[in-house]
């Protein structure tokens, strides 16, 4: 019996039409996302000389697209040490509508560790999801980065949080602590119960437009002080966060003369949001500083967010210096599905370099970027 | 042949033991009944890595090489041939 093997290729050109013919027949399963049908990423794709760019690269069967995946390189720095890193995203093979095709999966996660066996996967969303279980198989480390909110607008919080608004009980209980000025008070009442934040005279916030050497000189001050931290110069600053995105909101944090650090955050008005239904949330989308004054640079992207009038403010941050700021800008730790997992020589590296883990700086703008913000 | 037949049996037994599925025939195939995923797959490739002392590279494997037990067997003896043929080799080499 002869057969055609299969193949993982760079996306090009020819296979277009073969990737919406693999689209289409993914549909059923109703993955939350679709390959694109054009070779290059609508985020980050490759140009020459940029540090931070994504490929797609595609398992090809006699020109059947059988499956998919979007690769992120990037640098990153290990206690100083610059090493390159990958992430592997939205990973798709046709074997889940076809388990004669449960090989792809595999196959994927190989050639992404072929192309850079220092990996990680960052979001996931869930420890059952089926690329969660497939790469803990494979020996990868499951890990959950913190999820951090604070409530502004208990009102619209409470008529809104459908995460939250399962049962029909749920629903009226909320409601009627909305209407009865309940969750107004409890807002409040949280604030009060605050350690203060540092309110020094001597911290401004200017609103960025391009990074520019301030931003390096901070990154230098900053890379050896964290386990893993994705390398965040200017010139790759200006990339993820491009100055003509009006999108993001990016602050600088100034104590005195000296550069605290930045802020990249997100103010979106929600539309049916399957989350967090018609709400204005703010989001600490990235940010670096040195971990001392983790607090200074979010209590400063705080008071922004509820400046703009923001109902709710979340923010997902692996290292404890920033959770600390978090905590005493009136967040609390909620229950997160915003999962890292590392490759086993990512894992390696990473026991060696900080065996507690308690190092890492990772947040929404890792991974695949502050998507569903 | 009648290696690869032994080898059938005792991966048969593994399936069993190790993913707790029971499969009547060495020609029945896998994938297509469901009987592996992309999951007990990867986990199947572990079982055999240790129960034969293989070490079975994903990305040389393809579809056709675990469709049934037979077809594995067929793998796993092909691999433990090859790893006898390498290791003769540099025997005579020193």
């Amino acid at each position: 019996m002869t057969h055609v093997a299969i193949q993982i290729q760079p996306y090009t050109e020819e296979l277009t039409g073969a990737v919406a013919e693999f689209n289409r027949r993914m549909r059923p399963a109703r993955v939350p996302f679709r390959v694109p049908e054009t070779t290059a990423p609508s985020w980050l794709p490759k140009f020459d000389g940029r540090k931070v760019h994504q490929e797609i690269f595609l398992a090809v069967e006699d020109g059947c697209v059988r499956g998919a995946y979007t690769f992120k390189q990037q640098q990153f720095s290990f206690g100083g040490r610059i090493l390159p890193v990958g992430a592997c995203q939205m990973p798709i093979s046709e074997g889940i509508i076809d388990k004669r095709y449960s090989l792809i999966g595999p196959k994927i996660v190989n050639d992404a560790l072929r192309r850079q066996p220092l990996s990680y996967g960052l979001g996931i969303g869930s420890r059952d999801a089926a690329v969660t279980r497939l790469l803990t198989a494979m020996g990868w480390r499951l890990t959950v980065i913190p999820f951090f909110f604070k409530v502004r607008h208990g009102f619209q919080f409470l008529r809104n949080i459908r995460y939250l608004r399962t049962t029909r009980f749920r629903r009226w209980l909320f409601d009627v602590v909305a209407c009865s000025g309940l969750a107004w008070a409890g807002a409040e009442g949280a604030d009060a119960g605050l350690p203060r934040m540092s309110s020094d005279a001597a911290l401004s916030v200017e609103h960025a437009g391009e990074f520019s050497a301030w931003a390096d000189e901070l990154w230098w001050r900053c890379r050896d002080r964290y386990s893993m931290v994705a390398v965040r110069d200017s010139s790759v600053l200006n990339v993820l966060y491009p100055a003509t995105d009006a999108k993001f909101i990016r602050l600088k944090i100034l104590d005195g003369h000296r550069v605290a650090g930045w802020a990249i955050l997100l103010d979106s008005v929600m539309s049916d949001d399957k989350y967090f239904g018609n709400m204005r949330v703010g989001s600490i989308v990235d940010c670096l500083a040195l971990p001392e004054d983790a607090n200074k640079v979010v209590g400063a992207a705080v008071r922004v967010l509820e400046k703009r009038g923001v109902d709710l403010l979340l923010s997902n941050q692996s290292h404890p210096a920033w959770g600390r700021g978090l905590k005493m800008a009136g967040f609390l730790e909620g229950p997160s599905n915003f999962l890292l997992i590392t490759s086993q020589q990512l894992t390696r590296l990473l026991d060696e370099e900080d065996p507690s883990s308690g190092g890492i700086h990772l947040n929404r703008g890792d991974g695949d970027g502050p998507i569903h913000l | 042949m009648l290696y690869e037949e032994d080898v059938a049996s005792e991966v048969q037994a593994l399936l069993s033991e190790k993913l707790f599925v029971t499969v009547e025939s060495h020609e029945t195939d896998l994938l297509a009944t469901g009987i592996l995923d992309s999951l007990t797959l990867v986990q199947l490739l572990m079982h055999l890595e240790e129960r034969f002392g293989l070490r079975v590279a994903v990305e040389d494997l393809e579809i056709e090489d675990l469709r049934s037990i037979h077809a594995i067997a067929r793998l796993v003896a092909h691999q433990k041939r090859a790893r006898a043929a390498v290791s003769m080799h540099g025997v005579g080499a020193d």
